[in-house]
C-alpha cells in the first residue's frame, strides 16, 4: 500500500474492522499512525470526561442493597394485595346484586300473598258451594222472569 | 460469529461469574458505577439513570438463579441495562410531561470533566472542543450506534462482549461502530 489510509479506512481501524494490510500500513506509516493515535487520544479523553462526569453525578454513590429486599417483599405481597383488591371488587359488585335480588323476591312473594288472600276472601264470601253457584244463578234468573211476567 | 458463540468466548476468557453472584451485595458495589455510567450516558437524565440502574440490579437479582454463566457478570448486567435503556427510549414519548420535572443533565458541560493533564492551553482548548463535538455527535447517532459506541469507547468492552450484550453479531457490531465513528469524525472535522 503506497498511499495513506483513507478516512474510511481509519474509521474502520478504529471500529476494529480493519484488514491486516490496513493494520500493517498503520503500523509502518508515521503519518497514518499519528492520525490514528490522535483520534484514539481524543476518544480516550472523551471516555475520561464521561467517567468523571458520571462520578460527579453519583455513579460512585452506590445505594444500600436494601432496595432489593424491599422490592422482594413487595413482590411477595403483590399477589396477596391483588387478591384482596379482587375480593373487595367482588364484594362491591355482589352485595348490591344480592340485595336487589332479595328485594325482588320479597316483592314477588307479597304479590303472590295478595292473590291468595283475594282467593280466600272470595271463597269465604260465597253463600253456596262453588259447584252449586250456576244453579243458583239459573234460579235467580228464573225468578226474575216470573216477576217480570206478573 | 453469532451471539451464542460470542458468549461462549467471553465465558472462557472472563472470571467465573457464579462465585460473584453468591454475594449480590458485593456485586452491586462492584458493578453499580459502570452500569450507572452507561445508562446515564445513554439517557442523559440523572433521575432516570438512578431508576434504570436500580431496575437493572433488581432484574439481575430476580434472575440470579437462572444465570448460567454463559457470559461475564459485567456483560450480563450491561445486557439488562441495554434492554432497559431501549425500553425507556420507547416509553419516553408517552411520558413527555415528565420531562418538564426531570433533572435533565446539561450536556454541554461534558468537557468540564476533562482530566487535568500536562497540556498547553491551546491543546487543552482543542481537546475540549473535540470532546464536546463527540458528545454532541452521539445525540444524532441511531440508538444502536450510540449503544455500541458507548460500550466500545467509554466502557472499553471488546467487540465480542458488545455482541453478547446487545444480541447482535460481531459483524453487525463492527458495522454499527464504523458508522458511529464516521458520524463522530465528521462532526469533529466540522470544527477544524
Amino acid at each position: 500500500m503506497t498511499n495513506h489510509l483513507s478516512s474510511e479506512q481509519i474509521s474502520r481501524l478504529l471500529a476494529g474492522d480493519g484488514t491486516s494490510a490496513e493494520e500493517q500500513h498503520a503500523g509502518s506509516c508515521a503519518e497514518c499512525e499519528r492520525e490514528l493515535s490522535r483520534l484514539q487520544e481524543i476518544l480516550l479523553a472523551f471516555s475520561h470526561s464521561v467517567q468523571h462526569w458520571a462520578e460527579a453525578l453519583g455513579s460512585t454513590c452506590v445505594p444500600d442493597t436494601e432496595f432489593l429486599r424491599d422490592r422482594s417483599s413487595a413482590r411477595r405481597l403483590g399477589p396477596l394485595r391483588w387478591a384482596l383488591v379482587a375480593a373487595a371488587v367482588i364484594i362491591l359488585i355482589v352485595v348490591p346484586l344480592y340485595k336487589n335480588a332479595g328485594h325482588r323476591y320479597r316483592e314477588a312473594d307479597s304479590s303472590e300473598d295478595a292473590v291468595l288472600l283475594e282467593q280466600v276472601n272470595a271463597h269465604l264470601s260465597r253463600t253456596v258451594a262453588s259447584p252449586i253457584e250456576p244453579f243458583m244463578q239459573l234460579l235467580s234468573d228464573t225468578s226474575a222472569d216470573k216477576v217480570g211476567d206478573r | 460469529m453469532d451471539p451464542a458463540a460470542a458468549s461462549e468466548f467471553i465465558a472462557t476468557t472472563m472470571e467465573s461469574p457464579i462465585v460473584k453472584l453468591q454475594d449480590f451485595d458485593r456485586l452491586v458495589q462492584i458493578y453499580w458505577p459502570r452500569v450507572f455510567r452507561f445508562v446515564l450516558a445513554s439517557v442523559r437524565d440523572t433521575d432516570a439513570a438512578q431508576t434504570l440502574t436500580q431496575d437493572c440490579f433488581w432484574r439481575a437479582y430476580r434472575a440470579r438463579n437462572r444465570f448460567r454463566g454463559d457470559s461475564s457478570v459485567n456483560t450480563w448486567l450491561i445486557q439488562i441495562a441495554v434492554n432497559l435503556v431501549r425500553d425507556y427510549g420507547r416509553n419516553r414519548r408517552l411520558r413527555f410531561w415528565k420531562r418538564t420535572v426531570s433533572s435533565s443533565v446539561d450536556t454541554r458541560s461534558i468537557s468540564d470533566w476533562l482530566p487535568d493533564r500536562d497540556m498547553s492551553p491551546e491543546a487543552k482548548t482543542f481537546v475540549r472542543e473535540q470532546v464536546e463535538a463527540i458528545w454532541a455527535a452521539t445525540v444524532t447517532l441511531s440508538k444502536r450506534q450510540r449503544t455500541v459506541f458507548f460500550l466500545r469507547f467509554v466502557e472499553d468492552m471488546e467487540l465480542l462482549e458488545i455482541a453478547a450484550a446487545t444480541g447482535l453479531t460481531e459483524g453487525a457490531v463492527k458495522v454499527h461502530l464504523f458508522r458511529a465513528v464516521q458520524s463522530v469524525r465528521k462532526r469533529m472535522r466540522s470544527l477544524k
